[in-house]
């Protein structure tokens, strides 16, 4: 769903109606930007937190890149801010089919178990904010470093040198798990 | 010898032909396109996750009440740290008077009245103690009665 043209004028303006309709037409590719980002508890505070900066700063979008480009921006930094113990487990969860965000990727042979999925999300938010949302970007979004450095407001080496210890980390972090050794060719 | 940069390191994870030469003789980087092949293993096998509808309609029901009423700043830790700053102070100036206030209302030190001074009589004296006069001094004798202001001498 998009929203109408002249709606972020209208935001601008105050309009709550515009509001409503941003959210309408953006919430579910925030929600998606914001995966693996934040812990999946802390995915519907985020994301309000997303919105809500959104009305509040959208004065200053000046319409020099797409507002989405805008919109992802704002929702990378309010997930990078994001400090909070998740107090709410009321989050209902709906798999998705997981896109292919990397062409260079290899093809999915293997979905993982439920038990390692949460152990690789819990590693993943382990790694320290500004290099997790580099490796998550990247590696599962599949953007590329140019994008990522103007959406984080850095340069490309910072990128890259960022994106190198994220996945020695998480590299290291893995083959210390038991149940995730058996990636890197130890006894599972 | 030098070692893979990290882009061909990627690359070879993906496909080793184009660096077989190397790795055959570099077991540090081996060991290293061993290592992003599993972690491109594991992020691959992720399944996204992302809101129900109810989540995204309960978000949405909360954004829509804050836009009505304008946007006024959420109740986030910057906002209470602010109001609890502002509480704390005004504690502070609440204690500050009321301890200026006990101050004033304490009552004054009274000075305790010396005792009235009560003659004392010799019971042993030395050989050389002496009392004053008005005729100047003279010895200090077992018996003799020592009124206030009389002077005494002893060593």
């Amino acid at each position: 769903m998009r929203a109408g043209t002249g709606v972020v004028e209208r935001a601008q303006a105050g309009d709550p109606a515009a509001f409503r309709e941003l959210y309408d037409a953006h919430h579910r590719q925030v929600a998606r930007q914001l995966t693996f980002m934040v812990p999946r508890a802390e995915l519907e505070d985020v994301l309000q937190d997303v919105f809500i900066e959104v009305f509040r700063s959208i004065s200053r979008f000046q319409g020099k890149s797409a507002f989405t480009t805008w919109l992802y921006r704002v929702a990378i930094h309010v997930a990078l801010k994001a400090r909070r113990t998740h107090t709410r487990a009321r989050l209902e969860l709906v798999d998705d089919v997981p896109e292919v965000v990397d062409p260079a990727m290899q093809p999915v042979e293997v979905t993982l178990s439920a038990e390692r999925q949460a152990r690789v999300e819990a590693l993943l938010q382990a790694v320290a904010p500004k290099k997790r949302a580099v490796l998550v970007m990247h590696d599962l979004q599949g953007i590329d470093a140019h994008t990522i450095a103007e959406t984080l407001g850095t340069n490309v080496l910072t990128v890259r040198t960022r994106l190198f210890y994220a996945r020695r980390e998480l590299e290291a972090l893995a083959k210390a798990d038991p149940a995730l050794a058996e990636f890197f060719g130890g006894v599972p | 010898m030098s070692h893979l940069t990290p882009e061909a390191l990627e690359a070879a994870a993906i496909d080793p032909s184009g660096a077989d030469a190397h790795l055959a003789a570099c077991a540090a980087c081996r060991q290293s396109v061993r290592d992003a092949r599993g972690r491109r293993a594991l992020l691959a096998g992720l399944t996204p996750y992302t809101l129900s509808d109810v989540g995204f309609r309960r978000v949405g029901a909360k954004l829509a009440e804050a836009a009505d009423e304008g946007l006024a700043p959420p109740l986030r830790w910057p906002w209470v740290a602010a109001g609890l700053a502002l509480a704390a102070a005004a504690v502070l100036v609440l204690a500050v008077q009321v301890d200026v206030a006990d101050s004033a209302a304490q009552p004054p030190v009274t000075v305790a009245e010396a005792a009235p001074f009560q003659p004392l009589t010799v019971v042993q004296s030395s050989g050389d103690a002496q009392r004053k006069s008005a005729t100047g001094w003279g010895p200090l004798q077992a018996g003799d009665v020592v009124r206030e202001a009389t002077a005494i001498s002893a060593t």
